[in-house]
């Protein structure tokens, strides 16, 4: 769905993010996190790769799981902290300031599932195959990894669709983002500099490549990387993919 | 599917046919002539890892961010010098702002260091970075989270091949800013670009479309004039400076109007626009220069940007607020330690809060408005 890029405007504000997200996917990411977590076995050891707000973390907690969630953003890490402690799970849920491209400073072959959502579409190529390479690292024999991204929709017409979805989503997220930081209290001047720095914004927004794109073959990378995929699930018309691999 | 090994830039990339290269060169020649009005655009190149010259085992590695016009400059800067050039990931901006803005941070740096594979290449671990990204890269973070010894070196890329002959030590010359009249005219052209983008729909939408190119040789006499003039121009701050030169444009409209050369309306309109563009370059000016606070925060969010207090009993004389102050605010006191002498001359980029070691400089303004958040 390509209100997923909608995020980028909500990850600013992390109390709101949940529900906007709940929102714009349609209660379809709800239903991907309810499927991940009811893969993720009790007592299981899982490293959670860009945790955000830890809405997964605390399910698969829940379900008897003992979470290592990492994220680089400190305000979405400082609500998932509270979130962890209010739904009590504080004891089966760690939580981390690190980023996707440190997790080989954890240790080799001690998870049982590699959990990570909306993280990949956000990487670089490069980057992406550095966190695939060094997830496989990290599972124990036996290990699963499990991936939720944003795809391009397999069929023609779909993606046609989509792209002309995506572009005004994009540019509706942007200018929210561009909002935020504003001051409330000072309405009309934030108006104003709004008025007049629009020009700007659109010039910008238009040869910024997006801070995420869908990606065109997570299948592909994870097969590069030596992993063998285990299962696949689309969900909102073929552009929200979740795999499932194992090592190869 | 790319193989991250693979991802280096080469400089000496593969000639095209001649037809091709007369193209290529055409539309190379119309991006750069866009960016260089358009400068407050970014303008990103793909991260990676430059060879440059023909580099060893104990080659220098050097960081820079993904900003094409940054990446040029610095490329050609190191032209001689074997070393290898890390073009970090930082949004397309150029160094100085994308850290400032967070977008060249030192998850930036972990991510460069790790896909360019940099490590298998070079038998050290020590990596300098750009002084000017001091505002937003704690040196010693960078130790903690890669392994690798950051150390700052000159804020111009111009002086690198000078600071590595003289084994890596920086003179003060070489850690401060300059701003040549090439430079200013260079910000000049970038500031008339952005303003003339945001502001020439108003005077058109009033008067009509034969308005806007008038207002937009205002601005770029205002522009250049300001620029070129900040130092000597008379008045206190940048919109009294500017409004000089707008009463000089006055005068030469009136004088043109009196020979009939411009119609006596004409002539009031176009000066009511030169002073209102004196507003606006004079407001902008300081974003623009290297040298002086913007102000806008106080604008927009009613309170200033930083006010720094150096709290002598804690500091240890480390020397980094002095070496990475981009203008000259600090100096060294008879006790060994450094103080801000020269609180003036701060253009409010906070590498000095970033950089203390013992949270000796404190940004009170900053301090003050996490307070106000804790307490709801």
């Amino acid at each position: 769905m390509p209100a997923v890029v909608l995020m980028k405007a909500f990850e600013n504000t992390p109390a709101r993010y949940d529900g906007a997200m709940q929102l714009l996917t349609l209660g379809r990411l709800a239903r991907l996190r309810r499927e991940i977590a009811a893969r993720v076995t009790a007592d299981s050891r899982v490293l959670d790769v860009g945790c955000g707000t830890g809405s997964l973390a605390v399910m698969m907690a829940k379900n008897g799981a003992r979470v290592l969630g990492i994220d680089t953003s400190e305000p979405m890490l400082d609500v998932a902290r509270q979130r962890v402690v209010g739904e009590d799970v504080a004891e089966r849920v760690e939580l981390r300031r690190l980023s996707a491209m440190e997790i080989e400073k954890l240790p080799r072959a001690a998870y049982d599932f590699v959990v990570s959502t909306l993280v990949l579409s956000e990487l670089s190529d490069e980057e992406a195959l550095c966190l695939l390479t060094d997830a496989r690292e990290r599972l124990a024999p036996g290990g699963r990894l499990l991936v939720a991204d944003e795809v391009v929709p397999a069929s023609r017409s779909r993606r046609l669709g989509y792209a002309a979805l995506r572009f005004p989503l994009r540019l509706l997220t942007y200018l929210v983002t561009q909002a935020q930081g504003l001051s409330p209290r000072r309405r009309a001047m934030t108006a104003l500099y709004f008025a007049i720095e629009l020009p700007l914004m659109l010039l910008v927004f238009l040869f910024v490549p997006p801070s995420s794109r869908p990606l065109a073959d997570i299948e592909t990378w994870l097969r590069a990387t030596g992993f063998r995929i285990t299962g696949v699930r689309y969900y909102l018309g073929g552009t929200l993919e979740l795999v499932e691999a194992g090592a190869a | 599917v790319t193989p991250a090994a693979a991802h280096l830039i080469d400089t000496a990339a593969e000639q095209p046919a001649a037809a091709g290269r007369l193209r290529g060169r055409l539309a190379d020649t119309m991006k750069r002539g866009f960016f260089l009005v358009f400068r407050a655009a970014p303008y990103p190149t793909p991260p990676g890892l430059v060879r440059i010259g023909n580099p060893g085992r104990r080659a220098p590695v050097l960081v820079t961010t993904n900003y094409e016009l940054t990446v040029r400059r610095v490329t050609r800067a190191l032209a001689g010098v074997d070393c290898y050039l890390l073009v970090a990931p930082a949004g397309g901006m150029n160094v100085w702002c994308a850290a400032g803005d967070g977008r060249f941070s030192v998850d930036s740096i972990v991510s460069i260091l790790k896909t360019s594979r940099v490590g298998e290449l070079v038998d050290h671990r020590r990596v300098i970075l750009p002084e000017l990204c001091a505002n937003g890269i704690n040196m010693f973070e960078v130790r903690r989270r890669t392994g690798w010894t950051a150390v700052f070196g000159p804020a111009r890329a111009e002086d690198i091949p000078e600071y590595l002959r003289r084994g890596r030590k920086k003179t003060e010359a070489m850690m401060r800013v300059t701003f040549t009249h090439p430079e200013r005219l260079e910000m000049a052209i970038a500031m008339w670009g952005s303003l003339s983008l945001r502001y020439t729909v108003f005077p058109t939408l009033l008067c009509g479309w034969w308005v806007a190119p008038w207002f937009l040789s205002i601005l770029a006499v205002l522009a250049a004039a300001v620029s070129h003039g900040c130092f000597v121009l008379p008045g206190k701050t940048f919109v009294q400076k500017a409004g000089v030169v707008a009463v000089a444009v006055v005068a030469a409209l009136g004088a043109a109007a009196s020979m009939g050369a411009l119609s006596a309306s004409a002539a009031i309109l176009l000066s009511g626009l030169s002073l209102f563009g004196a507003f606006l370059v004079g407001s902008a000016f300081p974003g623009y220069s290297p040298y002086w606070q913007c102000g806008y925060s106080k604008v927009f969010f009613g309170y200033p940007d930083l006010r720094l207090n150096v709290v002598e009993e804690g500091c240890i004389g480390c020397k980094l607020c002095w070496e990475v102050c981009p203008v000259d605010c600090f100096a060294p006191t008879d006790r060994h330690t450094y103080a801000l002498v020269n609180p003036d001359l701060c253009e409010g980029c906070m590498a000095c809060v970033i950089q203390c070691p013992t949270d000796t400089i404190i940004n009170e303004v900053a301090a003050h408005h996490r307070a106000e958040t804790v307490d709801g």
